[in-house]
């Protein structure tokens, strides 16, 4: 018959095809194994040298003297990540909230795109303008009740993180409560209760996972900041940070050293030990909100 | 009882709208101080002289930043679409099982959200190990794997936007999976696609900390590929902290770039996936 | 008892006129059926009714919704306490998040209804029920009764703490039911209340429709005439957003004044 040849054609081709394009998948999970076995294998040293508690936890870092206590910059990238989100979170929430459930048809037209377009502004951009703004602006406040700062600290690190993190926060709360039936609300309504009592009553409990979904992404997000951090930050270490003193965090450090990376011994294995703790931190951070947000899609 | 129902009401939607404007103001503020600073800066020099200023030894302006960030976005967006869009068509229930493609979802979920700075530090790594230097090789590859979980994420949601009549209408008429994929899903799905490129590029020309290690540097315009490169970001960041004049001017020159370019890409994009899905089957 | 009329509601939705011009005065204690083809008014009237409407897009409504009297659309009307007293069943019923008793207990909790707020309303629905002073028990006692009114006490009397939303859909749109009852209303609304219910659960809300209309109004719309047949007591006919024809059930089935109306009773229009 005329189609045969054409069909064992086809056929062969499909099943070509079918397994080239399963490469790309291999490439896509060799990606991720690769980063964990390239980190680990060059942090080995010091993850099995036997002071890998000490390293975490000592606050002295005299790389020359082979000394890498990791301690300031752990407590700092969470010092940062904490104070971001305690400004973030509340903000962005509540906007959130207030655009899907009360806001009148247009002004949610305007606003929502806005926010897209303005999630996808660098990070050295927020940098560029913390040090324009910000530094200048906390110097004062500190001056203004009695503080010596340079402006370089954790205050504005966090001030122009927080602002960097609303974007994010905002779009994904929204997705989640939009996806929430309007019966959910009707069935309230209905029974006479304010807007405010059915968004507080229903709505929020149930888009509650994916508001700590969003959060969960945020400080992941927060958390590996590196090049706003850097520029507004100050880079000392400090043991126990405060809002108008300076703070390093571990995304700073690896960025600013890696120049010296190879020039003192063992340097090289902390830094890459401070990206295996960064990168290992926020996998986990993201592991979890995506599993919340897979489950809360499958119910709607 | 009423009226205090209704005051706690009123009382939150005026925290709320408190909220929002803060939200708005804050990022516009961001954006606006940062693009008022850069078009004082800006100048036809600024952007084709190629010049070197005989007193620092600096370039005058910031074309080998613009050139040279185009070349490590684009190609770095160009080596992801090689692996990401295989991928994303390849992750549907034609090929693999629910599992698997759950699974393959959530490592590229991952991956999308680890830091930049990590890719950077792995690509810096893999370029050691390889006895090379920084370059706009580089400087390529680590964008391009920061690019392909971007890509591959958005491709993925537009493939599944595709509605399943058409799948059906595909298969009921005898054709293969290759042949459904290639010439109906992909033609449906292109407009998309082409937002997830535009959202890929959006995201590595402004990424500083990967290239920060890859991509060296360079005060000339790229010549070989296994040269250094500079780019906006890295212009940005070095620029500001020097003193002097023109380095100040060139940062808030080359920010004034850098946001401009990403607004319109992302501006461009939305339009676009409007735009042409209006002739897409729905 | 209220009294619902309707005096030349138009509404508009997002500028095309979706009502035009309802006068209808809704007769209490019985069941009234609004009928008609698919996409012809008959949800936005109902909605109109608790001004559920507005929750969505561009809703323009001119007119009077009267409830003793009360217009409903007046500015200054109290929307919350009228909304009291018309209990709402969607199609799709929503259980909120919380246990069986919960469910049933929130429109008292919402409106801070005291133990004698509360007594009154289960003396309402049994003269002869208990009452108590102390309100928990109050509540626990409407609960029961509402739960009763609804036919779902006795399958689930024995958990009234597990999560409403293990109960069936059937179960659910009676909660539904148990809880409007709870917050005193006066009148039911039904949203083509059993379309997404199975054949058993559909006999239970209708028989409980049934037993309540010698109580309450209950207002419903359908698209299944047969539904209509066996529940009401009068029946309200729309086409195209215009009020054809209304008129007591024995009437509008056995001999429609209307051509329409006697077109849609016999089949000829879906």
């Amino acid at each position: 018959m005329l189609g045969d040849s054409s069909l064992k054609y086809r056929v062969r081709e499909d099943c070509i095809t079918g397994w080239l394009l399963k490469v790309p998948v291999l490439i896509a999970v060799g990606m991720l194994v690769l980063f964990f076995v390239v980190l680990t294998a060059k942090s080995w040293p010091l993850l099995t040298g036997g002071n890998f508690w000490q390293v975490l936890t000592s606050s002295e870092w005299l790389p020359s003297e082979g000394k890498f206590g990791l301690w300031p910059f752990i407590i700092g990238t969470i010092a940062v990540t904490f104070l971001t989100m305690v400004l973030a979170v509340p903000v962005s929430v509540l906007a959130a909230v207030f655009l899907n459930e009360f806001a009148p048809k247009k002004l949610k037209a305007m606003a929502l795109p806005i926010i897209d377009v303005l999630a996808a502004v660098p990070s050295v951009i927020y940098g560029a303008c913390g040090v324009i703004a910000f530094i200048p602006m906390v110097k004062a406040l500190g001056g203004a009740l009695g503080i010596n700062t340079t402006g370089r600290c954790l205050l504005t690190a966090a001030l122009v993180l927080a602002i960097m993190v609303i974007p994010v926060i905002l779009s994904i709360v929204r997705d989640v409560l939009a996806a929430i039936p309007q019966e959910a609300r009707e069935a309230l309504l209905a029974l006479g209760a304010t807007r405010w009592e059915a968004t507080y009553h229903v709505v929020l409990k149930l888009a509650l996972p994916g508001i700590i979904a969003a959060i969960m992404l945020g400080v992941s997000r927060a958390f590996g900041e590196t090049m706003a951090v850097m520029m507004v930050a100050g880079s000392i270490p400090e043991p126990k940070p405060s809002l108008f003193k300076a703070v390093y965090t571990l995304p700073a450090l690896i960025a600013d050293k890696y120049g010296e990376m190879l020039s003192i011994k063992m340097y090289d294995v902390a830094l890459m030990t401070a990206a295996l703790i960064l990168m290992v931190v926020i996998a986990f951070f993201n592991f979890g909100a995506h599993l919340i947000l897979i489950r809360l899609r499958r119910k709607y | 009882m009423l009226a205090w129902r209704r005051f706690v009401e009123k009382f939150w939607i005026g925290l709320m709208i408190v909220m929002l404007s803060i939200a708005i103001v804050s990022v516009l503020g961001i954006i606006g101080i940062v693009l008022w600073r850069g078009f004082g800066a800006l100048s036809f020099e600024m952007f084709f002289s190629l010049k070197f200023s005989p007193v620092t030894g600096e370039p005058v302006g910031i074309a080998n930043s613009i050139i040279g960030s185009a070349y490590l976005a684009g190609g770095g967006v160009l080596l992801a679409c090689l692996i990401s869009i295989p991928l994303a068509l390849v992750l549907q229930r034609e090929y693999l099982s629910e599992n698997i493609i759950t699974a393959v979802t959530v490592i590229l979920d991952v991956l999308w959200g680890i830091p930049s700075i990590v890719y950077g530090a792995i690509g810096y790594l893999i370029l050691m190990s390889c006895h090379q230097r920084a370059s706009l090789l580089g400087g390529i590859v680590t964008l391009a794997l920061l690019s392909v979980p971007i890509m591959t994420r958005a491709a993925m949601n537009v493939i599944s936007l595709v509605p399943i009549q058409l799948r059906e209408t595909s298969y009921g008429l005898g054709a293969t999976r290759w042949e459904t994929i290639s010439r109906v899903i992909f033609k449906q799905a292109l407009p998309g696609m082409a937002t997830a490129v535009m959202l890929a590029f959006g995201r590595a020309i402004g990424d500083t900390a990967a290239v920060l290690f890859t991509a060296g540097y360079s005060d000339k315009l790229p010549k070989s590929i296994l040269e250094g490169a500079a780019s906006l970001p890295i212009t940005i960041y070095y620029k500001l902290m020097m003193p002097g004049q023109l380095a100040q001017r060139q940062a808030y020159a080359a920010s004034f770039v850098l946001i401009f370019i990403v607004l319109v890409v992302s501006a461009v994009s939305r339009t676009l996936s409007n735009r042409l899905s209006k002739y897409t089957v729905k | 008892m209220s009294h619902l009329s309707i005096k030349d509601l138009h509404v508009y939705y997002e500028g095309v006129e979706t009502l035009k011009g309802i006068d209808l005065e809704i007769p209490d204690k019985s069941i009234v059926a609004i009928i008609g083809p698919s996409g012809c008014g008959k949800t936005t009237l109902l909605r109109s009714i608790n001004r559920l409407l507005e929750l969505s897009s561009d809703v323009k409504v001119t007119g009077r919704v009267e409830i003793d009297g009360e217009n409903i659309y007046d500015p200054k009307a109290d929307l919350i306490s009228l909304r009291k007293k018309m209990g709402f069943l969607s199609q799709r019923p929503f259980p909120l998040p919380c246990s069986i008793f919960d469910n049933v207990a929130y429109g008292p909790k919402i409106h801070r209804m005291d133990a004698d707020a509360i007594n009154a309303v289960a003396l309402t629905l049994e003269s002869g029920s208990k009452v108590s002073t102390n309100r928990k028990e109050a509540l626990a006692n409407l609960v029961e009764i509402c739960l009763k009114k609804a036919g779902l006490w006795e399958e689930v009397k024995e958990r009234l703490g597990s999560p409403a939303s293990r109960l069936s859909i059937g179960q659910q749109q009676r909660l539904s039911l148990a809880r409007a009852l709870a917050v005193g209303a006066e009148m039911i609304l039904g949203d083509e209340p059993t379309s997404a219910l199975d054949p058993i659960s559909t006999k239970q809300i209708e028989e409980q429709f049934k037993a309540l209309s010698s109580q309450y109004s209950i207002v419903m719309v359908t698209h299944i005439l047969r539904q209509a047949r066996r529940l009401a007591d009068y029946v309200v006919f729309m086409y195209l957003g215009e009020l054809i024809e209304h008129g007591p059930a024995e009437k509008i089935f056995n001999s429609p004044e209307k051509e329409m109306t006697r077109r849609y009773i016999k089949g000829d229009m879906s």
